[in-house]
């Protein structure tokens, strides 16, 4: 193309104050979404990258925002050096242990209070549940630590689990009885006249009905399990230790090997995005304890 | 759509049968056992003076001495103000960011780029809030951490983020922003969505200017959500105890100590037990009074529009 008719389209688009405006709301959108994607961003990014330099590249005084030796040994150090794959371990073992229980436990008691909570205390019992789970977690911590310890639980996977049951349970059920209440009745009053009994009419027609809502909750719970720190800070020593203590103690002392702590956060961060990915907008809901539908 | 409408229809077809116990019981049980009686154990040790590092004393029952210690402990006070002002400021900067982002992704913003926003932004909310403190331990580093090289790079002064008194407590609630602005952001979002267009069809016809929309539509539609979001976030950063401890230790000194790690240092490092059950039980009383706010906003829209 000519230059004369580039000036003329210049001109003419100065000219007109739609497409002035409509460019003008390009570029504002363009900077408000990059913004917002840097600086969300950054940190993960910026972990990611320190956890492929090697130990010396971590901190030289110029930053590198790439790793100028790219190299792996941060994950083989941390995991077999340094033997994080132990707390790994010991992180799926407790997360998965604790989920599975809260949802076998949990699942059926938010059906009760979602159908018929009059005959087991009512909606008063099932408020006291959900505020089970807002207290801050030392409050529970202070008594728990003393009776574990008299019973010989301290770091092991028995007491880690029980511990998120305290904290599980509470979240399933209150979920659970979010997504109980949206079958409507007469779906199992029909398998009642049908001739099945209301255990076979909750397994059979209810249950199938809430999987979605069953995976979204077993998903959000393991992910809150898997993150959790400060019981396993108090209850966990070395053998049930999980990894989320594990990173402070690795921060501390005079020397700290920061690609190793970064590739245990890389690897931490693994799981939890791929759920992010996978449920996106399902999420919401569990996040506000079934207040905002999403 | 209430419950007690819903006990009599399943009721009269079931009549006498025990379901609902046995579905409860174990739950009730095991919460029971875990939290209520170790709560109650927990409130009399507040008024012993219980304490692991003395053995071999009898447990007295001193009655309010613990708390009185409390009410006159000037760290107990200075923990508490700078949860208040955690709690207050963090939140307050996280809703007023949030809100603005999710009216403008619901405003300006469309399909596949709000799918692309709602996937990255649910991003900081789900990792474990100790790695993203070790990940803003990195990029406050003084020695060696990106900010400050970016920072002098183009002339401005390099902060001691994380050893300075007065800055300690603002990094970590820079971090705490950047990982629960997203939290408020997609929750404003959705509740904007769920507003009928039709109101803003009529706001336009009716030649009403955007700020005018935005404070007698918006707003009073989204007034659910919006209590919902506070009350959730003000929960949760009140429990705040992770990033503090991998970011500072409540360093240097005390400078951003807050209420829950204090509570912490009561416990496992001065093992007073009486003193610490005690300050566990007034920041539990706290809770409280915000968990019964959620509910109550949570139980008034039950049954109405799916906003709430």
């Amino acid at each position: 193309m000519s230059t004369a008719t580039l000036r003329d389209r210049v001109a003419a688009f100065a000219d007109d104050p739609v497409t002035v405006r409509g460019a003008l709301h390009r570029i504002g959108i363009t900077a408000f979404v990059s913004t917002l994607l840097v600086v969300t961003l950054f940190p993960l990014y910026w972990t990611i990258n320190t956890s492929f330099k090697p130990a010396d590249e971590t901190v030289t005084a110029i930053p590198t925002f790439f790793p100028e030796n790219f190299t792996i040994e941060g994950y083989v150090n941390v995991l077999l050096t340094s033997g994080a794959i132990d707390n790994v371990i010991n992180s799926i073992v407790v997360s998965v242990g604790a989920t599975a229980i809260a949802i076998l436990i949990g699942v059926p008691a938010g059906y009760a209070y979602a159908r018929n909570p009059g005959k087991i205390g009512g909606k008063n019992v099932a408020f006291w549940i959900l505020s089970l789970r807002m207290f801050p977690p030392i409050a529970p911590i202070l008594p728990l630590f003393f009776i574990f310890r008299q019973l010989g639980l301290i770091d092991t996977y028995v007491a880690m689990v029980l511990l998120y049951l305290t904290f599980n349970i509470p979240l399933v059920v209150w979920l659970m009885r979010s997504f109980f209440q949206d079958v409507p009745e007469a779906v199992e009053e029909a398998a009642l006249m049908d001739g099945y009994s209301r255990f076979q009419a909750f397994y059979k027609v209810t249950l199938p009905l809430v999987t979605p809502g069953i995976v979204a909750t077993t998903l959000l719970v393991w992910v809150f399990s898997w993150n959790e720190f400060q019981f396993a800070l108090v209850f966990t020593r070395t053998a049930a230790r999980t990894f989320p203590p594990l990173i402070p103690t690795l921060v501390g002392g005079h020397e700290t090997l920061w690609n190793q702590v970064a590739a245990l956060s890389t690897i931490a961060m693994l799981p939890v995005i791929a759920i992010s990915l996978l449920m996106q907008r399902r999420l919401i809901r569990g996040l506000t304890l079934g207040a905002v539908k999403g | 759509m209430s419950s007690d409408t819903k006990t009599s229809r399943l009721g009269r077809v079931t009549k006498n049968d025990h379901l609902e116990y046995w579905f409860a019981l174990p739950a009730i049980l095991i919460l029971l056992a875990l939290v209520i009686v170790p709560m109650l154990w927990s409130l009399y040790v507040s008024f012993t003076n219980l304490n692991l590092t003395v053995s071999g004393r009898a447990v007295e029952i001193i009655w309010f001495e613990n708390y009185a210690n409390l009410l006159t402990d000037r760290r107990f006070w200075d923990s508490v103000l700078k949860t208040a002002y955690y709690v207050g400021v963090g939140v307050t900067v996280q809703f007023i960011i949030g809100f603005a982002v999710a009216l403008i992704m619901a405003n300006y913003t469309d399909g596949w780029l709000n799918s692309l926003l709602f996937t990255v932004l649910l991003l900081p909310m789900m990792m474990a809030p100790i790695v993203a403190g070790l990940m803003w331990r990195l990029v406050f580093d003084e020695s060696f951490g990106p900010l400050n090289h970016l920072l002098g790079a183009v002339g401005l002064p390099e902060p001691s983020w994380l050893s300075s008194a007065e800055l300690a407590l603002d990094a970590i609630l820079i971090a705490d922003i950047w990982q629960w602005t997203p939290f408020m952001i997609l929750i404003l979002y959705t509740g904007r969505l769920a507003i009928n267009e039709d109101l803003y069809e009529a706001a336009k016809m009716d030649g009403a200017s955007k700020l005018f929309t935005f404070r007698h539509v918006t707003v009073p539609q989204m007034k659910g959500v919006i209590a919902v979001a506070l009350l959730l976030r003000s929960m949760d950063a009140f429990k705040f105890f992770d990033k503090m401890y991998v970011m500072t230790q409540g360093g240097p000194g005390t400078a951003s100590e807050l209420a829950t790690y204090y509570n912490y240092i009561l416990g496992f490092n001065e093992f007073a037990m009486g003193k610490a059950t005690a300050m566990s039980w007034l920041l539990l009383l706290f809770a409280v009074v915000l968990a019964n706010l959620f509910l109550l906003i949570l139980e008034r829209g039950e049954g109405g529009d799916r906003v709430v």
